[in-house]
């Protein structure tokens, strides 16, 4: 277990300096073994009090700045793996509320004058198209919204932090319930299309768009605070 | 670089016998301090030159233990760690003179 927790606080050290670190701790531990658990674990909170005091004393080093993955990663650097992953998952949902969006459209205009579903629930024909279309859109929208947050967002600023404190929740979420809602479909009502599964799903969801534009307006209007921390390649 | 008690304390037993190792558990224990609580003081003090640092020279599965690291003033860390060490000291006078009672 200790080993573990050792893991965990060398993990929380920047990548140069963690096998140093981690084994003077583990040399530490070692000696302090005859005292007991408690002693070791007394060591581990000590340890783990005054980890950030040692980051902070390993900045002048030349080490370069580091955050903990996460928030950072996600709306850190275009370049970062988080900040991907982040894209893709949004531009999954904005495609979705694209599409959603496209439908209502599409009926209206294609449904000789009808503003909701058809009555008989007969799909009109190049509503495909239509809907297709606005899938296309609002994924693409939704990649560059992101890495364009991604591109403002300083890297280990509070905005960066909040947002991502806000989105990822939101997109996991959003991402299961979806998952949930396509499983349990073929037990529901089996005339449901697929404009009737994505106003369903836009009517479940709509609430975490807005968690997401919220994440990223708190981006556009407090991003460029951490500018100045970011790191240059 | 700031001076706190514990960064003191760490310094005192550096001054004490400025040829002597220490590692990281013998000078928390020999200066008092909580163990675990030494490496941002050590860190502090290398990165400004005070100290130095080297990898024990051990066969790891014999010792059945990690390398212990080694740290020892420089000289420079000799004549800061005095001047900081003898600071303290005037300035921990001079407020006690300030606080005795002016009767």
């Amino acid at each position: 277990m200790t080993r573990a927790v050792l893991a965990v606080l060398a993990r929380l050290l920047p990548p140069g300096f963690r096998q140093r670190q981690r084994a003077e701790w583990a040399a530490d531990l070692a000696e302090l073994a005859p005292a007991g658990p408690a002693t070791r674990w007394r060591y581990l909170l000590a340890a783990a009090w005054t980890l950030p005091r040692l980051r902070s004393a390993l900045r002048p080093a030349g080490l370069p700045r580091w955050s903990p993955p996460g928030p950072r990663a996600l709306l850190g650097r275009p370049g970062d793996r988080g900040i991907v992953v982040v894209a893709v998952l949004v531009s999954l949902l904005s495609g979705l509320f694209g599409a959603a969006f496209a439908v209502q459209a599409g009926l209206s205009l294609l449904s000789a004058g009808t503003t909701g579903f058809t009555g008989d629930g007969a799909t009109p024909p190049g509503l495909g198209w239509v809907v297709a279309s606005g899938a296309g859109l609002g994924a693409v929208i939704g990649w560059l919204l992101v890495g364009w947050a991604g591109r403002r967002a300083g890297v280990g600023s509070p905005a960066a932090y909040l947002a991502g404190a806000v989105l990822w929740p939101a997109l996991l979420f959003a991402h299961t319930m979806l998952v949930f809602t396509l499983a349990g479909l073929p037990f529901e009502d089996v005339g449901v299309g697929y404009p009737d599964l994505l106003w369903l799903l836009d009517s479940r969801l709509w609430w975490l768009a807005a968690a997401a534009v919220g994440a990223l307006a708190v981006v556009a209007v407090g991003g460029r605070a951490g500018s100045a921390n970011r790191r240059t390649k | 670089m700031r001076m706190t008690t514990p960064r003191l304390l760490a310094l005192r037993v550096f001054l004490d016998d400025p040829v002597q190792e220490r590692y990281g558990l013998d000078l928390a224990q020999a200066a008092g301090l909580e163990p675990g609580t030494v490496y941002p003081i050590l860190v502090a003090f290398e990165t400004a030159g005070w100290l130095s640092s080297r990898e024990e020279e051990i066969d790891v599965r014999a010792e059945g233990r990690p390398r212990r690291r080694y740290y020892r003033l420089t000289p420079t860390g000799l004549a800061a760690g005095r001047d900081a060490v003898t600071l303290a000291a005037q300035r921990r006078g001079a407020r006690s003179a300030l606080r005795r009672p002016a009767w």
